[in-house]
């Protein structure tokens, strides 16, 4: 008798619990601080996520709520979470939306400064690289990166922050054999995303251009490897005719379409 | 078998049955049986709307909707959506925005009906007035449901903003308040897209596929009072393709697409009898039928899949891990599913047009792959494409229209430009190809015809 009522004690509790945690999120997602603030007291987990692992923080973020995301940064949320369908990190969906008081709060708390780097730099903001180089320090790496992207995309003012932050030069492009590029040239299909990419040579360079974007030229490493830095993109061919897109930590496999 | 209009009407008028489509109707999104299919429709292969070439009528349809014209007899019906903000537009082309567009200034919901001949406004009808309860898709509009009739009774559905019901001389029969139809992102439920499943009709009802935000549900409302007949909860989250309806096995599925699940109902009682997965996080496209096969394709990750499913199916359908096919699915695949312009089955050939203008051609009864060809370069598709006499017609957002043979090898027959972006899929009526452009409604037909 006495565990059935533990249980049922035990239940209760849940279910509350449940509930702070939903008013968290949906009070997040609304910017509602009082309403943040209430759904804390009663207990709600700071971590708490949807169906997608979007946490309070998240939300409140990529929503532009600053006060929230204010409360709940002193409140000891992680920056550093993401969501567990697109796999995106909250300061890109931030930066996309152009939430810029947001992002200065997010980038002074990130634990994850070679990551944040990435996706400042990429916005070309220069206050914002400022702001997340004064609060932490990449790996030698992540600079280079987003140092030669910023000279690729002629973001002077972010490619002049990183080089005073120590970024290196880039290295020249490797010359790989037109006959080479040649080869590499086709339409190519994943099975793991939903897109094609056209990759054709001229002019002694490799470009990519994925099926209803822009053309990009990328850079050399190798024969085998090209990379286009302000996408942190990069792609290693096989000799089956196929690449791998390395691009966020995640691994694509394209195959030539024709090839086995 | 072609038959008479009249004849049609007349046996509507005095047996009190369910009414049929002629050949020359499209009684709904996309036609009888939402199939695409054009039957008897002779439309040209050539037009070029902004030299007045091969066209009947234009007619101004003012405001901003993607709604579709649909056909019955002597008369085109079609929806609007005017904004008294006159900025307002549609952004066109290949993007990933998630974001919304919030026009707060009032908005006016009106129905027409156009003589099918000239284009002449026959009456208009102001449904609804106000600001809209929800934003919209940058491509999308808060008219984007197209209309259905049964030649007696016209359905407008506009969403958050209700369900009406005309007859065919103008008249309000009945108005509905569905609730508030806030369809949108699944990741941020303020990235609002608007509704766009459209009304279907059967029999005495007319169907309406709600998946929104929370509470979603499918309901059948009485056709001549609006009185609801069945309503059937739906564990579903925003979905905007269209219901279709596949008769066989004495019973007529009522076959819907989204995410948590593919599912079949009986139609006349809105009972679940058969559920598929896995789909699509975001799924736009409207089942196809043919040849005892449904058809049913999404396009959005994490999977993108295209099934065959066999009518008359019954309990849980998926497939168990590593299968592509059972006793209910005549084959699948995990990929190359279509994100938002609906299938085709054509001559046993199903056909897709995806959004950055690939098109790939399957024979509908094995899977196997005819051919994938991109149908003009740098153009965006939202429209489904339709087809009729041999052809096949894709309309872009970047305005023109392709016509492509139907068969096993691509060929394209022609790009007729119209001047506009279009959106809304076009109708097939007789020799009259109808397309909606961003402004206005163009008649094609052959000089001769006219």
């Amino acid at each position: 008798m006495r565990r059935i009522a533990v249980l049922v004690f035990t239940s209760a509790f849940a279910a509350l619990a449940w509930d702070a945690n939903e008013d968290l999120l949906s009070a997040s997602r609304a910017g509602d601080l009082n309403a943040v603030k209430a759904a804390v007291e009663k207990g709600a987990a700071i971590e708490s996520k949807t169906p997608y692992g979007q946490t309070p923080l998240y939300l409140a973020a990529m929503n532009g709520h600053a006060e929230v995301v204010r409360f709940l940064l002193d409140k000891g949320a992680s920056t550093d979470v993401r969501d567990t369908f697109y796999k995106a990190p909250m300061l890109g969906f931030v930066i996309q939306r152009k939430h810029w008081d947001v992002a200065r709060l997010l980038v002074s708390k990130t634990s994850k400064p070679d990551e944040a780097l990435s996706d400042v730099a990429g916005s070309g903001h220069a206050e914002l690289v400022q702001a997340l180089l004064e609060n932490s320090k990449p790996s030698q790496t992540a600079l280079d990166k987003a140092y030669e992207g910023a000279l690729t995309q002629k973001q002077a003012d972010v490619a002049e922050l990183l080089k005073k932050a120590g970024a290196h030069e880039p290295p020249p492009p490797v010359t790989v054999d037109a006959a080479v590029l040649e080869s590499y040239a086709g339409t190519y299909k994943s099975e793991q995303i939903p897109i094609d990419i056209k990759v054709s040579a001229r002019e002694g360079r490799l470009y990519l251009q994925p099926a209803g974007q822009p053309e990009i030229a990328t850079k050399a490493l190798s024969a085998t490897r090209f990379a286009f830095a302000p996408a942190q993109l990069e792609i290693e061919f096989d000799t089956s005719g196929s690449f791998m897109l390395k691009q966020g930590g995640a691994n694509f496999k394209f195959t030539k379409a024709g090839a086995k | 078998m072609k038959r008479g209009v009249w004849s049609t009407r007349l046996s509507c008028g005095l047996m009190a049955l369910a009414c049929f489509a002629a050949d020359g109707d499209w009684p709904q999104f996309r036609g009888p049986s939402g199939s695409g299919l054009g039957t008897g429709a002779h439309p040209p292969v050539q037009w070029d709307a902004t030299k007045g070439t091969n066209i009947a009528w234009t007619a101004e349809i003012p405001g901003l909707a993607n709604s579709s014209p649909v056909v019955w007899g002597d008369r085109v019906y079609v929806t609007t959506a005017i904004s008294s903000d006159p900025k307002q537009t549609f952004r066109t082309g290949l993007y990933g925005d998630t974001d919304s567009v919030n026009d707060r200034s009032p908005h006016q919901w009106k129905v027409y009906a156009l003589d099918k001949k000239t284009g002449k406004v026959a009456w208009e009808q102001l449904a609804a007035q106000g600001v809209p309860k929800t934003k919209r898709h940058p491509k999308s509009s808060q008219a984007s449901p197209s209309p259905a009739t049964d030649g007696k009774v016209v359905i407008a559905y506009f969403g958050s903003e209700g369900l009406y019901a005309y007859s065919t001389e103008g008249k309000l029969i009945w108005k509905k308040d569905l609730g508030l139809q806030n369809a949108g992102w699944f990741f941020d439920p303020d990235s609002e897209w608007g509704a766009a499943s459209s009304p279907v009709i059967y029999k005495n009802m007319v169907i309406v596929q709600c998946d929104r935000q929370k509470d979603s549900f499918i309901a059948a409302f009485d056709l001549q009072d609006g009185k609801e007949i069945w309503r059937t909860a739906r564990a579903e989250i925003p979905a905007w393709g269209t219901p279709a309806l596949v008769p066989g096995n004495g019973r007529t599925e009522l076959v819907t697409n989204a995410t948590k699940a593919i599912r079949g109902y009986d139609a006349d009682t809105g009972k679940e009898l058969w559920t598929l997965g896995p789909n699509s996080e975001i799924t736009c496209t409207t089942p196809v039928a043919a040849n005892g096969l449904i058809f049913v394709t999404a396009g959005y990750p994490p999977v993108q899949p295209i099934y065959a499913i066999k009518v008359g199916s019954t309990g849980d359908l998926t497939l168990k891990d590593g299968k592509e096919s059972s006793d209910a699915i005549a084959w699948s695949k995990k990929s190359g599913g279509v994100y938002l312009p609906s299938p085709l089955v054509y001559n046993e050939i199903y056909y897709t047009v995806n959004n950055n203008g690939v098109m790939v051609a399957y024979d509908s009864k094995t899977g196997n792959r005819l051919y994938q060809q991109r149908v003009g370069t740098g153009v965006s598709f939202v429209s489904s494409p339709v087809a009729a006499a041999g052809k096949l017609y894709a309309a872009s957002e970047d305005g023109d229209v392709f016509v492509i043979k139907a068969g096993p090898q691509y060929e394209l027959l022609a790009k007729n430009p119209i001047g506009e972006s279009i959106l809304s899929t076009p109708a097939l009526a007789g020799d009259l190809l109808i397309v909606r452009g961003a402004k206005h409604l163009f008649a094609i037909a052959e000089a001769e015809k006219k």
